[in-house]
C-alpha cells in the first residue's frame, strides 16, 4: 500500500522510488480512466493498494475505487474530507485514516469503509482539520488549524482567540497522547469595538500542512501560518521542532514577524488589523534532505517565495534563497520535493497575483531546481500563462512529486507535466482543461491543479484537476494515467 | 379597529413585508451586538450558531411586533401601510369583532415570515411557493389559506 504518508516517506521528500515511470517510458503515459468527483475544490491525494485506490472526495466522502476499472467498491459518506488518505497495517487488518475538515480525524476499516472511531483532538472549539496527519507506528500526528480565519469576516465577531496546534493521538483508539498549542500564551482582551464587542489576541499560527518525523532524532517538524489578530506572536510563520514523545519544544525558528491577516482583510471588514499581512504561511511541510557528505539538512518552502535550509538539530539557518516573488498563494504554497541522489530540491513557485498581498519583484512561476548544499539554482523551468486572465496563470501552487529521474508538476492553468529531474526539460504533458467521460457517469471537467498534487505508484500517475478557490478554474476530475503494458 | 372588508392590495402587502424584513434584520443586528451571542469562538462550537441565528430572528420579530400583533393583528410594516390580518369571517362582515386572529395563528404566520430569512437551500422553494399564492383571486398567501386568514385594508 502506498504512500506511507503525504510526503511519501517520513522525511517528506516526495520522492517516489517505487515508480515504474522513468525518462525512457514517460512519453507513453496514457489516460486509463477518469472519476468524476462530487466537489469542485478537490483536495484528493490517494492511497493505492494492489487492487484499490482510496480517495477523499470533499463533496462526498472517502471512496474506494477498483484500481483496474475505477468502479466504486464502497463509500464512507462525509462532507469535507480534507486530507490525503492514510493507513496503518496491524497484522492482517488495515485501518484507513482521513480528516473531516470541521469534525476531526476518522478511522475506517479498509475492507468495507465502516467507521471505527472519530477523534477531535485539541482545545479549539472551532477547529479545522485541514492538514494531512502523519501515521507512525501506533501514533498519529494531527495538525490543527482554526475556522476563526473565516469567522473574522463577521463584524460581530471579537476576533480572535484560538491557536493552531499539533496533537498526537493513538492510532488504535483515537485517544490523545499529547497536544501542543503553537501559541503558548492565552489570548487576552485587546480592545473594544462599537461599545460591546471585545477583540482578542494573540491568535492564529495554524498548522495546515503535514508534519515530518525524524525517528533518529525523535523530533517532529512542522510549519505554522500567520496570526489572525494583534498582537503578533513569535511562533507564527515559523518552523517547529518538537519532541515526538511529549510534544515539548526543541526549537522554534520564526521567519516572518508581525504577519497578521484574516479573511476580513479581503473585503475591508472591521476585524482586519491595521497592518495587514503579508500572509506568508508555511503551507509546504518541512523536508529532511541528505547532503552528499551524509549530513542532514532541513528544508522549508514558504509562501513568501523563500526556501530556508536549516540545521535540523538547532534550527540555525544554513542558507536561504528566494526563487519566487511570493504572495498569499505562494511563492511556495503546498510542497517541495527532494532528490538526494541528484542533490536537488525542486521548488514549485506559484507567484500568482494576490492584490495587496503580492510579493515584491518580478514573478518567476514554474519549477526551480536548487542545489541542496548551497541553494544555488541548477535549472529553472519557466511556465508561461496560456491567456491573460488570472485563472490562466501558469504558476505551480500544488505540491509536486519526483521520481529518481523525473519531476511531475500540475500547474494552475491545468497542465500536468513530467520534466527531467536533471535538466527541467518537459518530456510529457497533458492538458486537463477539457471535458472527460467518466467511470461513474458524473459530468466532469478539468480545471486548475492545486493542493496535494500528483501521486505516483508503480505504473500509475494519479492527479485531480479543478480548484474553484481564489479565482482558479473549477473542475472535478480525478485522472488516472498508466504506462502501456510492456513499458513497465 | 375594524377592517374595511376590502382585501389589501398585493403592493401594500409586499411593502409591509419588506418594511418588516428590514426592521427585523436591523433590530436583530442590534440584538446581536448587545447580547454578544456570536462574539466568541465558543458560540460557534458544535454548530451552535445554527440555533442562535433563528433564535435571534424570532426574538427580534416578537420584540418588535409581539404587542402590535396581539392587540391589533398587525406588524409594524402592516400598521405603516394600513393593513391588518383578519380571519375569513371579516371579509363577509367587516364589523365582525370576533374576527380577531388567535395567538397560535399569529405565531405560525410569524414562522412563515422568518422563513424568508432562512430562504437559503430548500426553504427557498417553500418561501416562493408560499408567496406566489398571493396571485390567486383571494390574494392569500399559502399560509393565509392554511390558517384561514386574510389581510385587509383598514377603513
Amino acid at each position: 500500500m502506498e504512500p506511507a504518508s503525504w510526503g511519501l516517506d517520513t522525511h517528506n521528500t516526495r520522492l517516489q522510488i517505487n515508480s515504474a515511470i522513468d525518462v525512457g517510458n514517460v512519453s507513453g503515459l496514457q489516460l486509463k480512466w477518469v472519476y468524476g468527483l462530487a466537489g469542485n475544490i478537490p483536495r484528493s491525494f490517494p492511497l493505492v493498494s494492489e487492487d484499490t485506490i482510496f480517495i477523499g472526495d470533499a463533496g462526498f466522502g472517502v471512496v474506494a475505487l477498483d484500481r483496474e476499472s475505477g468502479c466504486v467498491r464502497w463509500t464512507y459518506e462525509a462532507q469535507g474530507i480534507a486530507s490525503a488518505i492514510l493507513y496503518r497495517r496491524n497484522n492482517n487488518d488495515v485501518t484507513l485514516y482521513a480528516t473531516i475538515r470541521e469534525k476531526g480525524i476518522v478511522a475506517l476499516d479498509a475492507v468495507d469503509g465502516m467507521q471505527l472511531w472519530l477523534s477531535a483532538p485539541g482545545d479549539n472549539p472551532i477547529p479545522m482539520y485541514s492538514g494531512t496527519p502523519l501515521v507512525y507506528a501506533d501514533d498519529i500526528f494531527v495538525p490543527l488549524s482554526s475556522a476563526e480565519v473565516g469567522l473574522a469576516m463577521s463584524p460581530f465577531y471579537g476576533c480572535c482567540e484560538t491557536s493552531g496546534g499539533m496533537a498526537s493521538i493513538s492510532a488504535s483508539t483515537g485517544e490523545t497522547n499529547w497536544y501542543t498549542r503553537t501559541i503558548r500564551e492565552q489570548p487576552e482582551i485587546t480592545g473594544r469595538r462599537w461599545l460591546f464587542i471585545e477583540t482578542h489576541g494573540p491568535s492564529g499560527a495554524p498548522v495546515w500542512s503535514a508534519p515530518m518525523l525524524d525517528p533518529k532524532r525523535g523530533l517532529l517538524f512542522f510549519g505554522t501560518g500567520q496570526n489572525y489578530s494583534l498582537p503578533a506572536s513569535n511562533t507564527s510563520d515559523a518552523i517547529f521542532a518538537v519532541n515526538v514523545h511529549d510534544g515539548s519544544t526543541r526549537w522554534i525558528r520564526q521567519f516572518t514577524k508581525d504577519d497578521v491577516y484574516n479573511l476580513a482583510c479581503n473585503v475591508g471588514l472591521p476585524n482586519c488589523p491595521d497592518t495587514v499581512g503579508p500572509d506568508v504561511d508555511f503551507g509546504a511541510p518541512p523536508v529532511l534532505a541528505t547532503l552528499p557528505d551524509g549530513r542532514e539538512i532541513l528544508l522549508a518552502g514558504q509562501k513568501s517565495g523563500h526556501v530556508h535550509a536549516m540545521n535540523p538539530d538547532t534550527g540555525d539557518v544554513v542558507w536561504q534563497r528566494k526563487p519566487g516573488r511570493g504572495g498569499a498563494l505562494g511563492g511556495v504554497h503546498w510542497g517541495l520535493a527532494v532528490n538526494n541522489q541528484l542533490s536537488l530540491v525542486f521548488v514549485p513557485i506559484s507567484d500568482i497575483w494576490t492584490g495587496g498581498l503580492t510579493g515584491k519583484g518580478e514573478p518567476a512561476p514554474g519549477l526551480h531546481a536548487l542545489d541542496i548544499e548551497t541553494g544555488e539554482t541548477r535549472w529553472y523551468h519557466m511556465r508561461k500563462s496560456r491567456c491573460a486572465e488570472l485563472f490562466c496563470w501558469g504558476g505551480i501552487s500544488a505540491a509536486i512529486t519526483a521520481t529518481t529521474d523525473l519531476v511531475f508538476i500540475g500547474s494552475m492553468d491545468g497542465m500536468i507535466e513530467a520534466v527531467s529531474a536533471e535538466s527541467g526539460k518537459v518530456l510529457w504533458k497533458h492538458d486537463t482543461w477539457q471535458k472527460y467521460t467518466t467511470i461513474n457517469g458524473v459530468e466532469t471537467e478539468g480545471g486548475a491543479i492545486d493542493a496535494h498534487g500528483p501521486m505516483l505508484v508503480d505504473d500509475l500517475l494519479i492527479v485531480s484537476s479543478g480548484y474553484a478557490s481564489y479565482g482558479q478554474k473549477p473542475g472535478n476530475a480525478l485522472l488516472v494515467f498508466k504506462l502501456p503494458e510492456g513499458d513497465q | 379597529m375594524n377592517g374595511s372588508g376590502e382585501l389589501a392590495s398585493r403592493i401594500r402587502r409586499l411593502s409591509a413585508t419588506l418594511l418588516d424584513l428590514g426592521l427585523v434584520f436591523c433590530f436583530g443586528l442590534v440584538l446581536l451586538l448587545v447580547t454578544g451571542w456570536l462574539e466568541d469562538a465558543e458560540d460557534f462550537a458544535g454548530g451552535g450558531s445554527s440555533l442562535t441565528i433563528p433564535l435571534l430572528g424570532i426574538m427580534s420579530f416578537l420584540i418588535l411586533n409581539g404587542w402590535l400583533l396581539w392587540n391589533y393583528s398587525q406588524t409594524i410594516g402592516k400598521r405603516i401601510t394600513g393593513i391588518r390580518i383578519v380571519t375569513q369571517t371579516v371579509i363577509s362582515d367587516p364589523d365582525d369583532e370576533v374576527g380577531k386572529v388567535t395567538f397560535w395563528k399569529l405565531l405560525i404566520r410569524s414562522v412563515f415570515f422568518l422563513l424568508i430569512f432562512a430562504s437559503f437551500s430548500f426553504f427557498l422553494i417553500l418561501v416562493l411557493v408560499d408567496h406566489l399564492w398571493i396571485f390567486g383571486k383571494k390574494k392569500q398567501c399559502l399560509h393565509d389559506l392554511i390558517l384561514g386568514t386574510s389581510v385587509i385594508r383598514l377603513k
